[in-house]
């Protein structure tokens, strides 16, 4: 028995939250087991194929860097293994009737790394921050700014205001109604508690400052040292200090060889692999009883986005040709070795939007039919640009697969070389005519919605980045952060109509009716393709504790997520 | 003063060699048909890409990019890697990479060199026989096989299988010496085994056709053991090619181990370069080249010296030419 909790309503609680994990996330666990009993000490060191280009708001960790990121710092909010979002540095969070206010209440008792208390006011310029209005503050030539928004502003473009109302609490105020703004909060794990501190001074985007079980230490684009916080406000079942490890190494190994022998060898305690090009290493570890591989739920949705505003895509004739080009059955055989399933949605099944009807999967007679109308409707060949990372043999033998597959249904595919930073740099706003990007993930809408709607703000008139216009001509541009987010560039008033509905219905049968419908909407416009959904996997070796530790409110996290796990209740067994 | 003149003439072809590669990589990279301020600073202003511009040298035509380069260059400044959350200096990653690329070549180099000179020396000495035939079909089998697949089986049975060794990493000598060591057995046996071939045939076909040069008859008729004559009157002769081979392999050794680099995960200047290519990072693929070419014409540069004293003939030849 797992000690997750001490006493006997806790050791049932425990029991029904291990089926809770085994029920409901779907997490998958093969190999060796670790031990039961904390060790404290050590430090390890952990592969990962993501690197660290800066902890600032607009240095959008990926993935398996994020989970470097995440033991520095936490989340406002957590998600438990059963999606409910729960309070984490918040000690509580209500809402008024309406769901357009919500109170929010720090915990009390915590220190950033930097012995800056964790108050009313780090929230607040959290959320400023986050919704770009110190930037804007930067801008025009006032205090507290800071260097960027990123692509928070977008994200949190429903917030209207937020004032602080108190020594520990903050009161935000939505144009529209969120049942769920914590949803929003979390941001997929993304919304970092920072040090005042960090976000208002130079080095923001270089040294961080959280509030987690581990402080900084080092880091370069390879490599993130982290030690452990001898401060760190949580303690473990018996009131130990945590965390058990002493320090850890994130290392930048982009080859999953390396990952794959570092672990199996000991060199490595963990490293991480994403089903997207790893799918045959992803099998052979679950098949090695010497290592523990850990897998998410396939709650990972990569996106083919149809940039609207230029042809062929802006014809829904050409849309639907493409979508019914793509062979998924194929795709997973081959690019994904069966891991996984074929989609029948833009979302995956444990997604609340998750919807057949109207998806355009793969029949190859109406792909060309389609491409067909296509001609006769504009007079050309249905012909774009595929980008692709050629630095990469994954990126490169994707594009192939997907340009065999759209030219067997009669289109001409040109293969387009850029690097990913030229891709991102280029797919906001959109310049491709179409780009494969993984961006929307979850089981809820909050990280899928602001990619889905023409404006994030929900059209509200008195939104303060409008509002920056009337400031100057040259601040009105900052409007793109409403639609940044929406890649491929559409409006369609049906679906955004549903979205906005469902986001403020309280009753979850309700909500899922309404985002079903919108699925059906954007899924019979072909707004959007997708040809797979991912996972991720962790492999460790001699460790302990791995998804042990519950959340502060209670109830376990999610075991493993695509920033893997959480290292604060983990020990090595060395 | 003949040879003095000499060197300094030797010097200056090396240099010119240097200024052509470095100015032939800028040019290559000016072609490329790209806004090279937007490459590095995807997600910058136009403003702050005007200001880079200006600062590189992009805004001037390729001589005066080269020039700006060059003299940036020779000051130390080896420009910048540009990403989201600001940059880190060129110069600091290839003080990170060069020890232990130097160091991942030179142990090569020593092995290949200790097992190559004893192997080529017997082969040479046994031309024909069987000792002779089992050392080159042997080497000749290892040639043949790629450095990465042999680095593979080591990963797979020495690291993970037997686990006598780390998979992965570099620790550094500050670090303890057996540490540091361990972690660079496994790559220094993958770069070596295919110089050991290279090295064991060229010395073999050059103390072989030594063997039949008259003085070596003259020095067994007048009664000198045969170990003395292979050891002191046959190797030092035949080993001007080997020595020669040794300098052109320490260019690709420092540059070219990339594949060896990924996957011991040692990240020495191989991996720089392939971390610039892949990132497009212009400036820092540049000054990586550079340097490369830096330690390969310094190398050859200390070859030509050391075989003059091996061969105290082609120095004086060169000087009298």
């Amino acid at each position: 028995m797992k000690k997750l909790f001490t006493g006997g309503r806790r050791k049932v609680a425990a029991v029904m939250a291990i089926a809770l994990v085994a029920s409901l996330s779907q997490v998958t666990t093969s190999g060796a087991s670790g031990a039961d009993t904390p060790k404290r000490g050590g430090n390890i060191t952990v592969g990962i194929f993501d690197s660290f280009p800066g902890f600032c708001m607009a240095d959008n960790l990926a993935n398996s860097a994020l989970m470097g990121g995440r033991t520095i710092y936490e989340t406002w909010v957590e998600q438990r293994s059963d999606g409910k979002i729960v309070p984490y540095v918040l000690k509580s969070f209500e809402s008024s009737a309406d769901y357009k206010t919500w109170n929010l209440v720090v915990r009390d008792g915590i220190k950033f790394h930097d012995g800056s208390p964790v108050d009313g006011t780090a929230l607040l310029l959290n959320l400023q921050a986050s919704r770009g209005a110190l930037y804007l503050n930067g801008l025009i030539g006032k205090t507290p700014k800071s260097p960027s928004s990123g692509t928070g502003a977008g994200f949190s473009a429903n917030i209207a205001d937020v004032i602080q109302t108190g020594a520990m609490s903050v009161t935000v105020k939505l144009y529209n109604a969120e049942a769920n703004y914590p949803d929003s909060l979390y941001a997929s794990g993304r919304n970092f508690v920072r040090s005042i501190a960090q976000i208002t001074g130079p080095t923001c985007s270089t040294v961080p400052v959280g509030t987690g079980a581990f402080k900084y230490v080092s880091h370069k684009l390879t490599e993130l040292v982290v030690a452990k916080n001898d401060n760190y406000w949580r303690k473990d079942a018996k009131g130990g200090a945590l965390p058990y490890l002493d320090g850890i190494t994130f290392t930048f190994l982009p080859d999953a060889q390396p990952r794959v022998s570092g672990v199996k060898s000991g060199s490595l305690a963990a490293t991480m692999f994403s089903s997207a090009s790893e799918a045959k290493q992803i099998l052979a570890l679950q098949k090695d009883k010497k290592v523990t591989t850990i897998s998410s739920p396939m709650d990972y949705y990569p996106t083919i986005w149809l940039n609207h505003k230029i042809a062929p895509f802006s014809s829904k004739n050409a849309r639907l040709a493409f979508s019914h080009s793509l062979d998924r059955a194929k795709w997973l055989k081959v690019r994904q070795k069966g891991l996984g399933t074929v989609p029948e949605s833009i979302v995956g099944p444990n997604n609340i939007m998750f919807n057949k009807k109207g998806y355009a999967g793969y029949d190859l007679k109406k792909a060309k039919e389609l491409t067909a109308a296509y001609t006769a409707e504009t007079g050309k060949t249905l012909e774009f640009s595929l980008p692709y990372v050629s630095a990469s043999a994954d990126s490169t033998a994707n594009a192939q697969l997907l340009k065999e597959m759209a030219e067997a249904a009669g289109m001409k595919v040109n293969l387009l070389s850029q690097t990913t930073a030229e891709a991102i740099q280029k797919a906001f706003p959109m310049q491709y005519q179409l780009l494969p990007l993984l961006l929307m993930e979850g089981t809820g809408t909050a990280f899928i919605l602001p990619f889905i709607v023409s404006d994030t703000s929900g059209g509200n008139p008195t939104h303060f980045l409008r509002g920056a216009a009337k400031l100057s001509p040259a601040l009105a541009g900052l409007q793109i952060f409403y639609s940044i987010l929406n890649i491929s560039s559409f409006k369609d008033e049906v679906s955004e109509n549903l979205l906005f509905a469902a986001r403020a219905e309280p009753n979850k049968a309700k909500a899922q009716k309404l985002y079903a419908q919108a699925t059906e909407q954007l899924q019979k416009e072909a707004h959007v393709a997708n040809i797979s959904f991912l996972q991720y996997t962790v492999s460790y070796n001699k460790l302990g504790g791995v998804g042990q530790l519950g959340l502060a409110a209670g109830g376990p996290r999610r075991l493993i997520t695509n920033f893997g796990i959480d290292w604060t209740g983990v020990w090595s067994t060395k | 003063m003949l040879k003095i003149s000499f060197w300094l003439k030797r010097i200056a072809q090396l240099l010119i060699v240097l200024l052509l590669v470095t100015f032939g990589v800028s040019l290559l990279l000016r072609l490329i048909p790209v806004d090279l301020a937007t490459v590095l600073l995807p997600v910058g202003t136009e403003n702050e890409r005007d200001i880079l511009r200006a600062e590189l040298g992009f805004d001037k035509g390729p001589i005066g990019y080269y020039l700006q380069w060059l003299g940036n260059f020779v000051q130390g400044d080896f420009g910048k890697i540009y990403f989201s959350g600001g940059t880190e200096d060129v110069s600091a990653h290839l003080a990170d990479a060069m020890p232990r690329s130097l160091l991942l070549m030179a142990y090569t180099q020593v092995i290949a060199i200790a097992i190559a000179v004893p192997l080529g020396v017997v082969s040479a000495y046994r031309a024909g026989r069987r000792a002779d035939k089992i050392i080159s079909n042997t080497l000749f089998t290892l040639s043949s096989v790629p450095n990465f697949a042999i680095a593979l089986l080591l990963v797979i049975f020495v690291g993970v299988k037997f686990a006598w060794l780390p998979t992965l990493g570099y620790v550094p000598l500050s670090d303890g010496v057996w540490e540091h060591l361990k972690h660079m057995i496994m790559p220094v046996i993958s770069l070596s085994l295919g110089l050991i071939a290279t090295y064991t045939r060229l010395l073999r076909a050059d103390m072989i056709a030594a063997l039949r040069e008259d003085y070596v008859t003259m020095a067994a008729s007048k009664g000198l053991s045969d170990q003395r004559i292979l050891w002191r009157h046959v190797l030092r002769p035949s080993s001007l090619t080997l020595l020669t081979s040794a300098a052109l392999s320490m260019g690709g050794l420092i540059g070219g181990a990339i594949v060896i680099e990924s996957l011991f995960a040692t990240y020495g200047v191989g991996f720089e370069v392939f971390a610039a290519i892949a990132g497009r990072q212009y400036v820092a693929l540049q000054s990586t080249v550079a340097v490369i070419a830096l330690f390969y014409v310094f190398f050859n540069l200390v070859v030509d010296i050391a075989s003059g004293f091996v061969d105290p003939r082609t120095r004086d030849r060169r000087v009298n030419a």
